[in-house]
């Protein structure tokens, strides 16, 4: 097992199929819907121990994300 | 005298460790701020790095530690909190401590046991060093990798089959960081803790495999006294270990439930006294910390989220870049007030000089 950093950037935009999960009124993803999201982008990188977004960019509506997961080798 | 009908009142305070908090980014720096809270509510939910203060800490009856991951997890409403009267604790230290330093940790351990009579029931040295590094991300936080996380494991597993601990403690060798510069402004009251990241790294790697109450405590040689030493930093500079404030927590941590099985038959009976996310009244993060598992979790369903100005923190994640409504206050002593004044039934902005005109659909 390895513990790895990896960083992400994850749309804050809903796609056509979670736009039930968007903040009424809005395209953007309810928070923890995003923090769903982050996690299932995750587990394509290993098992997440621990993760944050770090910032925001505005202009992309994207969250960059820092994670530790764990890898089997 | 007529028993209260209304449900115990529950906030969660969340410093998360390791991104340079400017209260609660140090040595047990939040205390204060959680005894106060305690203080206000009938029961409290943070975590070690909140009241953890090396060999200080206060005991609360109605506060419950619990680990990072298990809070996370919590906050998702996949896993629920059993509070206890009681856990036994094992130790796991790291075979990379020196014999002297593996001694002091032992002492430590044996004090609580004849001071606090805590339950601290087994040790077991792991069978090879963790081999922990300390690192940094670009964003600032601190984070850290094992060498041999399976070591790791492998000893959990022999307190919690054999010896049949209920919490867990981990003595790892942190590497020695005398001169740098990140060390120094850390002392001085500054810049972000390079220890917290890969002791969260540890604890979360218990809790996720074995789903019982962990905690990290370094080991480290003691450092060169110097007087310009912060008082946020402190308490990290009076003895030779940090596991006091770990096992007291750990003593009285609540035991974590997995209902997050899809299949109904599996899903475990959940005892009266269990607390859920749905039992969670208000959240209270800095205010540029709103990146975090737990609070993205509790923002959709708890009845307050508090955003705390002053807290700064490395991160830069508000509650309105994620479209989270949040009360937004400057320091901890408005929040208290505003959790004080919910708990009482009253509007806080009824609190203020000024009232909006009430809405119009």
């Amino acid at each position: 097992m390895q513990t790895k950093l990896i960083t992400l950037e994850v749309s804050l935009q809903a796609d056509e199929d979670q736009l039930r999960e968007a903040i009424p009124g809005t395209k953007m993803l309810r928070s923890d819907a995003l923090r769903s999201h982050i996690e299932a982008k995750l587990t394509a990188h290993g098992s997440p121990l621990r993760w944050a977004i770090t910032h925001i960019n505005p202009v992309n509506q994207t969250a960059h994300v820092e994670a530790v997961v764990t890898t089997l080798v | 005298m007529i028993p209260s009908v209304k449900r115990p009142h529950t906030p969660e305070l969340i410093k998360p460790t390791g991104i340079g908090a400017a209260m609660g980014g140090f040595a047990g720096d939040a205390l204060p701020i959680a005894r106060t809270l305690a203080s206000v509510t009938d029961r409290l939910i943070t975590h070690p790095n909140v009241l953890n203060g090396a060999q200080l800490y206060w005991p609360m009856e109605n506060a419950y530690y619990v680990e990072g991951y298990g809070l996370d997890k919590f906050a998702a409403g996949r896993w629920q909190l059993d509070p206890v009267h009681q856990n036994s604790i094992g130790l796991v230290i790291d075979q990379a401590v020196e014999e002297d330093l593996r001694w002091r940790h032992l002492q430590a351990a044996d004090a609580a046991r004849a001071t606090l009579g805590l339950d601290v029931s087994a040790h077991i040295v792991t069978d090879m060093p963790l081999g922990v590094t300390l690192k940094t991300t670009e964003s600032g936080a601190s984070w850290g990798t094992l060498t041999n996380p399976g070591s790791l494991l492998r000893a959990v597993e022999r307190l919690y089959v054999d010896a049949k601990v209920k919490a867990i403690a981990v003595i790892a060798r942190f590497p020695d960081d005398e001169s740098s510069d990140a060390l120094e402004a850390y002392r001085q009251g500054n810049g972000v803790d390079s220890l917290a990241g890969a002791e969260a790294v540890i604890s979360h790697l218990v809790v996720r495999t074995f789903k019982i109450p962990c905690a990290h405590a370094p080991a480290l040689l003691p450092l060169p006294l110097d007087p310009q030493v912060s008082p946020r930093s402190a308490a990290e500079e009076i003895g030779y270990t940090f596991l006091s404030c770990v096992l007291a927590g750990l003593s009285r941590a609540p035991q974590f439930i997995d209902t997050s099985t899809n299949m109904a038959a599996q899903r475990p009976t959940l005892p009266p006294t269990a607390i859920t996310a749905s039992d969670v009244d208000t959240v209270i993060v800095p205010a540029t910390a709103f990146g975090g598992s737990a609070v993205m979790s509790l923002a959709q369903s708890a009845a307050q989220v508090i955003a705390v100005g002053e807290n700064t923190t490395a991160m830069a994640v508000t509650a309105k870049d994620l479209g989270i409504r949040a009360i937004a206050l400057n320091t901890y002593l408005e929040a208290v007030g505003a959790i004080a004044a919910y708990k009482a039934g009253v509007a806080h902005t009824a609190l203020r000089p000024k009232i909006s005109p009430i809405a119009h659909l």
